[in-house]
């Protein structure tokens, strides 16, 4: 737990976290709701896992492997697909990134936005195989690389505003012994 | 299994209706406000084309009158019983589930509003689906591009019965003899074939390899769908 000495305290750091959680909300919507707006209506892309490659980097608290599992089943009820299926993507590109998050904290933003591009492509083949597996015939992955790639362009548009609401969050409860190294190189 | 699994998901989709309405509203007030002004340049083209359609329309609806009062007067002749009107619920749709992998609609009515599964949905050029999940204010609708999707269909010109199989991105004419060849641009319709939609329901046209259906719905562009009675 956080102490906090005042009541306003504990009302701001609510405030700030539920800002980011709220962002993650609206991309989740936004990903599975309709749009009222010809051609838009029609785009799969691929916003929550943007949300889970940012935070996994960033802020890997803010979302732990149980989150990003439940996020993927709630995905996966509402978009009627193959249960377990986003589950089981969105908590591989979690657990992958999270293996590779001290280099890709420690790179430029243009890695950061090839190192999505990996990912997405990675699990737009294993929701593609796992689909054409579970129906037992040919799927056309046409319009979905298509998405694929408009994703991976607005890719830094949504950054920007992930971004935006991390700049919010308070800053990570160190460990101690950070704490100590940190008082004594003042 | 199956069955808990889905009424998980009816449960889910009952919860989520509203809180996506609420949440969506202002972006989707926001989206819509960029798109009007982007819009407001194609507007004269636009009413040019509305001109014209309309029109054409006119003189359809005409035609229409007239084939109205011929048909009554020839079934009154013939004595043949009216078939009851179809009715049908207008529905808004919350979610869309628009992957290769898997097509399906969530829509903001359900059994409250006297929704079954089963019921044929439309938009307003042709048939799109049809409601597999039922839940007290929302529905699922499996669409007919779903690798799921069967659909009994007759070949207007021919009059020859055949299925049309959903295969993600396109729909395929299966269960027709090989050596049948269908026109290009044939109007395919439901059969009503299993009792599973109304027949004479429009689904799309024949591509021109003969065994494709290119749909009369324009899925792209669907935000509103029609839910016909049984």
């Amino acid at each position: 737990m956080i102490p906090f000495s005042t009541l306003s305290e504990k009302a701001d750091f609510i405030a700030r976290v539920s800002l980011a959680y709220g962002v993650l909300l609206m991309l989740f919507f936004m990903n599975i709701a309709v749009v009222p707006i010809p051609m838009v209506a029609s785009l799969d892309l691929p916003l929550v896992l943007m949300a889970i490659y940012y935070w996994a980097i960033h802020r890997p608290t803010l979302m732990p492997p149980a989150l990003v599992f439940l996020i993927g089943v709630l995905f996966d009820l509402l978009s009627a697909g193959l249960l377990g299926l986003n589950a089981l993507i969105f908590t591989l590109a979690n657990m992958l990134i999270a293996n590779q998050r001290s280099f890709l904290l420690a790179q430029p933003f243009i890695v950061q936005w090839v190192g999505f591009a990996l990912i997405s492509a990675g699990a737009l083949i294993l929701n593609w195989f796992i689909s054409a597996l579970a129906s037992w015939s040919w799927i056309s992955p046409f319009s979905q690389i298509q998405d694929y790639g408009l994703g991976i362009l607005i890719f830094p548009l949504i950054t920007f505003f992930l971004h935006m609401s991390h700049r919010v969050l308070p800053a990570p409860k160190m460990p101690l012994t950070a704490q100590r190294k940190t008082r004594k190189s003042y | 299994m199956p069955n808990q699994i889905t009424g998980i998901r009816i449960k889910t989709g009952d919860i989520a209706a509203p809180m996506i309405e609420t949440f969506m509203a202002p972006i989707n007030n926001v989206l819509l406000l960029f798109h009007d002004v982007n819009a407001i340049k194609d507007l004269r083209e636009e009413n040019e084309r509305l001109i014209a359609e309309n029109a054409q329309l006119k003189d359809w609806y005409q035609a229409a009158m007239r084939l109205q009062a011929e048909n009554a007067q020839l079934k009154t002749l013939l004595n043949v019983k009216a078939e009851p009107q179809q009715t049908s619920i207008t529905a808004r749709i919350l979610s869309d589930q628009n992957s290769a992998f898997a097509r399906s609609l969530l829509i903001a009515v359900g059994a409250h509003d006297g929704v079954q599964k089963g019921q044929a949905v439309m938009a307003s050029q042709g048939l799109i689906g049809r409601i597999i999940e039922v839940g007290e204010n929302s529905a699922r609708v499996l669409l007919i591009k779903d690798i799921n999707s069967r659909v009994p269909v007759m070949i207007e010109n021919n009059g020859r019965h055949a299925i049309a199989a959903g295969q993600g991105e396109t729909i395929h004419i299966t269960r027709l003899p090989k050596e049948i060849t269908i026109p290009n641009n044939a109007r395919i319709v439901t059969s009503g074939k299993g009792s599973m939609f109304p027949a004479g329901l429009p689904v799309g046209r024949v591509s021109s390899d003969g065994r494709t259906i290119t749909p009369y719905a324009d899925f792209d562009r669907l935000t509103h769908v029609r839910i016909l009675s049984r």
